[in-house]
């Protein structure tokens, strides 16, 4: 089996005009999971999460060229992609002209609005209570709870201290929980 | 000895700094002859009457009176001194010197041995390891410990230095992983048991089609651009004008009922025997030249619907389309072209 080229290969195909369209298909390959169910985590509905997405990869495509290489590759594509969502969620909330907590009440209805959703289950009470924090702590709960992301890695990609997304993860955790318990 | 006072700031100052240096003991190491501070006292004033040098009567005369010229005359007289009990330090007057010939400065009158400092180093090692008695001296000491020195008692696994390092590697990894584990277990047993319950469902094959959708979007489409005057196009509309009752009956062939079949197929007949005078491009360039530009655009507004879409549209992409001699020359391609329209039919010229 061909190994996968590293983040530094593809950058430098991505930079060559002949080999820029592959390497930019490798890329997306390399990441659409990842990406697609951090940014699904936070918009909840699959066409929302897929537009993102999409946005998300154009932007990479333009701004790939200047990438400065002074963080990882993917550290970079989460920080576009959690920037992404959080405008995407921003935007939602004035284009329906309501407070936060309607909006979160949204993303709520919409989870309770799928075809397999169990208000019994666990696993559907805890994407409510997910759906209780402010945006940020959702954001640092996921990558924390979800992917087990070194809270190194996390800083860079939301520029905070890690002291400061430790005890926010902490918080989030015992939020949903008490959510959960009271639900 | 000699007294030596200590404040405590001091030695604490001093222990901050170097706390050996705070712990000797302060000794004094300089000797000094026996009864030397005896009556060191009348040795000094003795000394001193010897060598002319006033004494002030400290308890009769002004003691700060100083016999005239005394400062001007006392660097000469003491330098005097020293040139008296000393003459071996001062160098003689450079004009008192002889002046030795500059090429004798150049002259090295020392040899040396050949390649002395190429090997120097080998030369020093060699003595230095000679004179190393690090493996005789255990010997010297202990016959009974050199013995037992090289036999190790203690067993490693097989293969355990080989794979040494990706065992590391790994406890290191299953440490990163376990502590986001160990955290939220740690937090919240009840979040950690459904940590891996997913709720959201993905269409079918849309990861597979993703990278393949977003290329799309972000490339370019290319611009598509219509040429009605190419040359080629127009001998395509040429040809379509000498031989369109060929493709205009055929196509209608192929739609029609069998009842009408056989007039159809008369006609036909006889617009492939016309084809045929058109074999060559200077056939039809000739044919071309006769027909009027208005009466080819008639052709086509009237029989818009039969030539095929890409024709008229992506005409600028030639290699798509082929050759007239292809169609038009050989009896047999036409022939194969009609009957594929129509297995049933088989026409000949």
């Amino acid at each position: 089996m061909t190994p996968q080229p590293n983040d530094q290969e593809l950058l430098q195909s991505f930079r060559d005009p002949a080999t820029k369209e592959r390497a930019f298909t490798s890329i997306i390959k390399k990441y659409q999971e990842k990406l697609y169910w951090h940014i699904r985590r936070m918009v909840i509905d699959h066409e929302d999460a897929n537009d993102v997405l999409q946005n998300m990869f154009i932007k990479v495509w333009k701004g790939l060229e200047n990438f400065r290489e002074d963080s990882q590759l993917y550290t970079w594509l989460y920080r576009i992609a959690t920037n992404e969502s959080l405008t995407f969620l921003s935007q939602q909330k004035k284009r329906a002209s309501v407070s936060l907590s309607d909006v979160e009440t949204g993303l709520s209805n919409k989870l309770k609005s799928d075809s397999n959703f169990d208000a019994n289950k666990l696993e559907w009470k805890l994407q409510l209570g997910i759906q209780s924090l402010p945006e940020k702590q959702r954001v640092v709960f996921n990558l924390r709870y979800y992917e087990e992301m070194p809270y190194e890695e996390m800083s860079k990609i939301l520029d905070t201290s890690e002291g400061a997304l430790k005890a926010s993860y902490h918080h989030a955790a015992k939020k949903i929980e008490e959510f959960i318990l009271n639900h | 000895m000699c007294e030596m006072i200590n404040s405590e700031e001091i030695l604490n100052e001093l222990r901050a700094i170097s706390p050996v240096l705070a712990s000797l003991e302060k000794i004094n190491v300089f000797r000094v002859p026996a009864d030397y501070l005896n009556n060191l006292e009348l040795r000094i004033a003795d000394f001193v009457k010897s060598n002319a040098i006033t004494l002030v009567d400290f308890g009769k005369k002004n003691i700060q009176q100083v016999p005239e010229g005394y400062f001007d005359n006392l660097s000469d007289s003491i330098m005097s001194k020293i040139r008296s009990a000393y003459p071996e330090s001062f160098e003689k007057n450079e004009d008192e010197i002889p002046s030795l010939p500059k090429e004798l400065k150049n002259i090295n009158p020392f040899s040396l041995p050949d390649n002395y400092f190429d090997s120097l180093s080998d030369a020093i090692l060699a003595t230095v390891l000679l004179n190393d008695d690090t493996d005789t001296e255990p010997q010297q000491i202990s016959p009974l410990l050199q013995s037992v020195k090289h036999i190790n008692v203690l067993s490693v696994p097989d293969n355990y230095f080989e794979t040494l390092s990706t065992s590391v590697i790994n406890k290191i990894n299953e440490a990163e992983i376990e502590t986001a584990e160990q955290e939220i277990r740690n937090i919240s047993p009840m979040l950690y048991s459904i940590k891996d319950e997913n709720v959201f469902t993905v269409p079918r094959g849309y990861f597979s089609s993703l990278a393949e959708d977003t290329i799309e979007k972000v490339k370019p489409a290319p611009a598509k651009t219509v040429n009605l005057y190419s040359k080629r196009w127009m001998k395509y509309a040429v040809a379509a004008a000498i031989t369109g009752v060929i493709v205009f009956g055929s196509i209608k062939l192929f739609n029609l009922s069998h009842s009408k079949m056989p007039l159809v197929a008369a006609d036909l007949s006889k617009a492939i025997k016309e084809s045929k005078q058109y074999k060559t491009e200077a056939d039809i360039d000739n044919a071309l030249a006769k027909l009027d530009d208005a009466d080819i655009a008639k052709y086509l507004e009237k029989n818009a619907g039969i030539m095929e879409n890409e024709l008229l549209i992506n005409n600028n992409d030639e290699s798509d389309l082929p050759d007239p001699e292809d169609y038009l020359i050989s009896d047999s391609t036409l022939n194969n072209y009609l009957d594929k329209m129509n297995p049933n039919t088989k026409l000949t010229p």
